[in-house]
């Protein structure tokens, strides 16, 4: 009995690690694939924007704590935090990628496919530097908002409330990520640039504002997963580079240009690498490029992909 | 080979013997040799050409995808690091320290990892090659990384001075000695082999077959050719001498780590030299590796933040010069021809 019961605890524990661990892929994921779709352009250099989002988020967490810390109570507090990570510095990130796409990204796009990667890493290698400049090359963290929140307790154990929070608030941005690609006049013509650019330029629509502000959203989200990262763990440079390689991940195994793909695709690699780091932490990772490779050979689109490149 | 190629390829070979370029290509092989015993050359600048050697090895081979094939590898560090790994778990392991075992060991190693990764990916083209070259790379790196019973880890292998056909010239000579007087030679010997044969290979009908495949791979497979088939030769050769490559940089820094030789950014650094150079000119490449560890060695010295300076020196040629260092050569040659016509037109 008491060993069934440990059993289930570890389940649950797992699949909230996994859970919490897809909830960054999905936000870091699901813009790249966007871009893609649109644009036909393959940006290494997206998965930087996560890095970029979660040191802003400790610079502004500590700068908050610092001015506001103390006057306001527990809740307020918190209500601060919410809007500083949901909204400041999604927006401050935003801002920085359309200054980013006007200067570096824009005049790319002409280019062939290969140069869009090399063009990109090296987009990437400025970026990595930059925040290393601004931010040092110490690991920061700010884990105050999760501090807040604390933990529950289960049976010998805790599990922090912060993981639960970002789990949720993904949950509800996938949600409404679908409503604005189906609902919404600006998700409609994004899914229709998709399936054929031309003929919506055509139709009198000016697709090179459509794709700024959807490059811009997907910088968003990219920051935005970054900073629901960071309260419960630490950044450090170096990070993007490992994130590229999970970005692209999701992007193959769900399908390039899919919403859907991008969510299951999350899911099976947050679950992957949560069970993999408990039983086999050797090759946790490894079973995501395993994985990866596998669905490349057997169906290059992607699970749920129709773009073929 | 037809007797006409054949012909072709001698008249091509004396023409660029005969030319003012081939002067200067014989200056800069004859300057090649002698530099460790020219005055004023330190261990450092003897240092420093031994890269640029074993990077244009590196990015000839990566050329024979890139600029031949038409493939873009995110996955080079693969070869590169599977053959500098190969040698130093083999030496630690089998006790051997003689670079005459050791070497084909490393480019042995380095062809079987490229003829498997190959055999997979070549079925795939652009972004599709490029990432699933990526993946299978960093499967690599990623194994190296977590087994460290076996490889060391993150902490890497050290790699001690071979000897040389049983002599160990470290003892006799000291680092120094060993360096200008034997390590230089073999990477230098290495280039020299790697260029000569892969130049033959890819103006041997093999060379021009993949040109074919790269232009219009629908048409090669309708005048019969088999692409995917070619496609792994070429992942081989190139993977094959890539490892070379990697052979001589473990060599040289006498210590391998996952990060240095195995990681993604190593592919992309490689990916960075050829372009740079010229995808588009057999000696692109070589230019290339130049550049890129000069103003890599400059900017080093001048900042810590070194990898914005490269960043954007790739961005820069990409977007104003992707034909890299041999389109600006080029451009200047016609502009060369164009002014000596004027002047005798007059």
């Amino acid at each position: 009995m008491y060993v069934l019961q440990q059993f289930l605890i570890d389940q649950l524990i797992i699949v909230l690690n996994g859970l919490s661990r897809a909830s960054t892929l999905f936000l870091l994921g699901t813009g790249l694939s966007l871009v893609y779709g649109m644009l036909n352009f393959m940006n290494l250099a997206h998965a930087a924007f996560l890095p970029l989002g979660a040191y802003l988020s400790a610079s502004l967490i500590r700068r908050t704590t610092g001015v506001v810390g103390d006057s306001l109570g527990f809740v307020g507090l918190f209500v601060v935090f919410l809007v500083v990570l949901l909204l400041v510095v999604p927006a401050i990130a935003s801002m920085v990628g359309l200054v980013m796409e006007q200067a570096l990204f824009e005049p790319l796009y002409d280019l062939e496919d290969d140069y869009h990667l090399l063009a990109t890493f090296g987009i990437i290698l400025m970026m990595e530097d930059s925040m290393k400049f601004v931010w040092g090359g110490q690991p920061v963290s700010a884990t105050a908002p999760a501090d807040l929140l604390g933990t529950f307790s289960i049976p010998g154990g805790t599990y922090p409330w912060w993981s639960i929070l970002t789990i949720l608030i993904t949950a509800a941005i996938a949600g409404t990520l679908y409503y604005f690609l189906e609902a919404t006049r600006l998700g409609r013509i994004t899914l229709a640039m998709a399936e054929d650019k031309e003929i919506v330029s055509v139709s009198g629509i000016d697709t090179r504002s459509i794709h700024l502000k959807i490059f811009v959203i997907s910088v968003g989200l990219a920051a935005l997963g970054g900073a629901l990262y960071l309260p419960g763990a630490s950044i450090t440079t170096g990070l993007s580079l490992e994130f590229v390689i999970l970005a692209f991940a999701v992007l193959v195994i769900g399908g390039l240009g899919s919403l859907k793909g991008a969510i299951v695709a999350s899911l099976i690699i947050g679950l992957v690498q949560a069970y993999g780091t408990y039983y086999i932490p050797q090759l946790a990772l490894a079973a995501v490029f395993l994985l990866m490779a596998a669905v490349i050979l057997v169906k290059p689109t992607g699970l749920f992909g129709e773009i073929d490149a | 080979m037809s007797q006409d190629t054949r012909t072709g390829l001698v008249s091509e070979i004396k023409g660029s013997v005969t030319s003012s370029w081939g002067i200067g290509a014989a200056l800069l092989a004859i300057g090649a040799f002698a530099l460790p015993y020219l005055p004023g050359t330190s261990q450092f600048e003897v240092f420093l050409v031994a890269q640029i050697l074993t990077f244009a090895i590196a990015g000839l081979a990566y050329n024979v995808l890139l600029g031949y094939t038409g493939l873009l590898s995110f996955g080079h560090a693969a070869f590169f690091g599977g053959s500098a790994y190969a040698i130093g778990l083999f030496a630690q392991y089998a006790g051997v320290s003689e670079l005459l075992v050791l070497l084909p060991v490393g480019v042995l190693a380095a062809g079987t990892v490229a003829a498997i990764v190959g055999y997979v990916s070549v079925r795939h083209t652009k972004v599709y090659y490029a990432l699933l070259m990526l993946a299978l790379a960093q499967l690599l790196y990623v194994l190296t990384v977590k087994l460290y019973t076996v490889t060391g880890g993150t902490d890497g292998v050290p790699i001690t001075a071979p000897t040389i056909a049983g002599v160990d010239y470290l003892a006799m000579w000291g680092y120094g000695g060993y360096l200008q007087g034997v390590l230089y030679y073999v990477i230098l010997l290495a280039f020299v082999v790697t260029a000569v044969l892969l130049w033959t290979f890819m103006h041997s009908p093999f060379g021009l077959t993949l040109k074919t495949i790269r232009d219009s791979p629908e048409r090669a497979r309708a005048i019969g050719i088999p692409v995917y088939q070619y496609r792994w030769y070429a992942s081989i050769v190139s993977g094959a001498f890539t490892g070379l490559a990697g052979a001589m940089y473990a060599f040289l820094n006498g210590h391998v780590t996952p990060g240095t030789v195995l990681h993604w950014s190593r592919s992309g650094e490689l990916a960075f030299m050829t372009v740079l150079g010229g995808t588009g000119s057999f000696l692109g490449p070589v230019a290339g590796a130049g550049a890129f560890i000069l103003i890599r060695s400059q900017a080093q010295q001048l900042t810590e933040y070194w990898h914005f300076v490269m960043g954007l020196v790739l961005f820069l040629v990409i977007v104003f010069e992707p034909e890299g260092i041999a389109g600006i050569v080029s451009r200047i040659r016609r502009r060369v021809r164009r002014w000596r016509k004027d002047r005798g037109d007059r």
